[in-house]
């Protein structure tokens, strides 16, 4: 019997699921999806084949196709969250006071030599939004975006920042070089 | 380098927003700092990656989860069964309910909170639009106010926004029916939001490709709607969902129409009827074959327009609508010119454009209208067609015809005057009362 013919006229959702349980792992492992959390990203997709169980044709490719768009949520959800994380507290640890701390300078150090690496529209946007405080549709304005690509354009940007600070590593406690050659990989 | 001293915990938090901002910046300080754990952790979170097997560390741990989620459906669907039951006999009193009476019974019953109730709610809706869009609207409306209210302990908060996004779904198509554009888009945006934060469920995905695609091909975008409704079909192929996938060939085939790709519209016509299940839908397999006949007859196969419309004529009388039994009169005009019988096509055109005016579609009074222009004007009948003119004005002012769609109508009694029309200018006319069904204001330009 097909995958597509699995579950097809059958009133037992769970003789089907028994037997779609491997593949079901499978999934989620192939996902590296933690495994405290593949429970309730299951439970949601389960939920979901019950409610409308008899508007699904066929469950089992219904149910395996869920999974797997559930698992690339699940990512782009955590992704999501820590750029929102990384960003927000960008903008929090460099406003602030007209004397800048100690830490803030170095912060600001490591941010301009992460957002230095980065491609031309993305410093630009970047450099507006935590060098010079602005928001998304006044930099969406000034860059010629339109609002809608202008979220997308600074998410990719966000990424790309974020995958730079992971990638440096430098930190409070690393001397600061002088302004010519701090971002000089070679210095 | 020194070991993390953060845990999981912590990070955790740190990516749910809820830590405080002095431990935010621990972290944040790790993860620039050259912490080789945390710059691990985060940067899984960046490019997660997948395996290539399906086994080895963590397959064991998994697959426990995944037996101990099986275990719990039986009490899930138990607790689904009977709401299913419960649902559907409230349903049937809602149903016989003025919609005054229906709008009271959404706003103050708790009874209603139910995914099986909000799926009714939502499918009489879509029935209705072909004859009623407003009364689809207004059904769609009081699902959303079911959808905003579902408990997320009984139903996850996944499998709400995928019933929100529905929710919004339909109030975009019946927008878009309405002529209401700008609003549908919005709605559309809505339900796409709310897809995001759902359950993952291609149906819904599929169902949303499709209205954005409907909605495109209204706005005249048609690329991007032949692109949405094939990536629709491409989703409904792959679940086994042969009827759902035969609904996007008819849609499609639309589209390539409007595009004047009418050899391939023919094919996709064909593979839609092969798909499309007359059991489980009898007014779509209806359109379908219906669009196929005319189809025919305008490629000039009137042989095989004939013998499609004699099997399919009970079918329009079981469905015995007005507007359904119009677009019959209307087919029947079509193939009467075809075949040169000049007299029974004015008739059923004439037909046809009272039985519209009727029914207030104006836009179908005006398709119909230039059709009979151009038959009478074939004829010599100058006398008529200005008659005819004169009174389709009368039928536009008396149903608050948009002012452009009436200007036009004055540039066409214009060249009648002029003795001026020609095949290629009721055309253009034609192709501008077409797209301004679905873009009020919309302004007529010749050759367009």
């Amino acid at each position: 019997m097909s995958i597509a013919e699995q579950g097809r006229g059958s009133g037992d959702v769970s003789a089907l699921l028994g037997r779609l349980e491997p593949e079901l792992s499978g999934v989620l492992v192939r996902f590296r999806i933690p495994a405290q959390d593949c429970e309730d990203l299951l439970q949601d997709c389960l939920l979901a084949l019950l409610v409308q169980r008899d508007q699904v044709a066929s469950p089992a490719p219904w149910l395996l196709a869920t999974v797997r768009n559930r698992c690339r949520m699940y990512w782009r959800a955590r992704r999501r969250r820590l750029l929102e994380a990384v960003d927000s507290h960008l903008l929090e640890e460099l406003a602030g006071s007209v004397e800048a701390t100690d830490r803030q300078t170095h912060l600001s150090h490591d941010l301009g030599c992460a957002i230095s690496a980065l491609p031309g529209h993305c410093r630009s946007i970047l450099r507006l939004r935590y060098g010079l405080d602005r928001d998304s549709p006044e930099i969406a304005e000034r860059l010629g975006y339109s609002p809608n690509s202008m979220r997308q354009v600074t998410s990719r940007c966000l990424v790309a920042l974020s995958r730079k600070l992971v990638d440096v590593g430098f930190g409070p406690s690393s001397p600061i070089p002088p302004l010519e050659d701090a971002c000089n990989p070679a210095s | 380098m020194q070991s993390c001293e953060l845990t999981h915990q912590q990070r955790d938090r740190f990516l749910a927003g809820e830590l405080t901002s002095a431990d935010r910046r621990t972290v944040l300080e790790h993860l620039v700092g050259g912490c080789a754990d945390c710059r691990a952790h985060f940067a899984g979170h960046l490019s997660p990656g997948r395996r290539r097997a399906a086994s080895g560390a963590g397959y064991e741990e998994t697959s426990e989860r995944v037996s101990d989620s099986l275990a719990k459906l039986i009490e899930l669907r138990d607790r689904i069964e009977v709401e299913r039951r419960a649902a559907a006999d409230l349903f049937e009193r809602f149903r016989a309910y003025p919609p005054k009476r229906q709008w009271t019974l959404i706003r103050n019953s708790r009874r209603v909170d139910t995914a099986e109730f909000f799926r009714l709610v939502v499918e009489a809706g879509y029935q209705a639009i072909y004859d009623e869009p407003r009364r689809t609207l207004e059904l769609a409306e009081m699902a959303r106010t079911i959808a905003e209210r579902l408990d997320t302990a009984s139903y996850s908060a996944a499998l709400c926004a995928d019933l929100r996004s529905r929710a919004w779904r339909h109030i975009g198509n019946a927008r878009r029916a309405l002529a209401n554009l700008a609003g549908a888009a919005k709605a559309l945006e809505a339900a796409r939001g709310e897809l995001e934060l759902g359950t993952g469920d291609p149906l819904e995905e599929a169902e949303q490709l499709y209205f954005e695609s409907s909605l495109l091909r209204a706005e005249r975008r048609l690329d991007e709607a032949l692109r949405r409704v094939r990536r629709a079909r491409r989703l409904y192929s792959i679940l086994g969902e042969t009827h759902l996938a035969g609904h996007m060939d008819l849609a499609e085939a639309s589209i390539l129409q409007v595009m004047g790709r009418d050899a391939e519209a023919l094919e996709r016509l064909r593979r839609a009827i092969r798909k499309i299940d007359p059991e489980r839908d009898s007014r779509l397999a209806l359109a379908v074959r219906h669009n196929l006949a005319w189809a025919l007859q305008a490629a000039g196969q009137v042989e095989e327009a004939l013998a499609a419309l004699a099997e399919l004529r009970p079918r329009y009388f079981e469905l015995g609508d007005r507007l359904t039994l119009l677009r019959l009169r209307w087919l029947e005009a079509q193939i009467y010119r075809q075949q040169g019988r000049g007299d029974e096509a004015e008739t059923a055109l004439r037909e046809a454009m009272e039985g519209f005016a009727a029914a207030e579609t104006p836009y179908e009074v005006a398709d119909v209208a230039l059709e009979l222009a151009l038959l009478l004007g074939e004829r010599g009948e100058t006398a008529q067609v200005r008659a005819l003119a004169a009174e389709t004005l009368q039928i536009f002012r008396s149903l608050g015809v948009e002012r452009e769609a009436i200007a036009a109508w004055l540039l066409f009694q214009q060249a009648i005057e002029a003795e001026a029309v020609t095949a290629a200018l009721v055309e253009s006319l034609s192709r501008y009362y077409q797209a301004a069904k679905h873009q009020p204001g919309l302004r007529f330009e010749l050759g367009a």
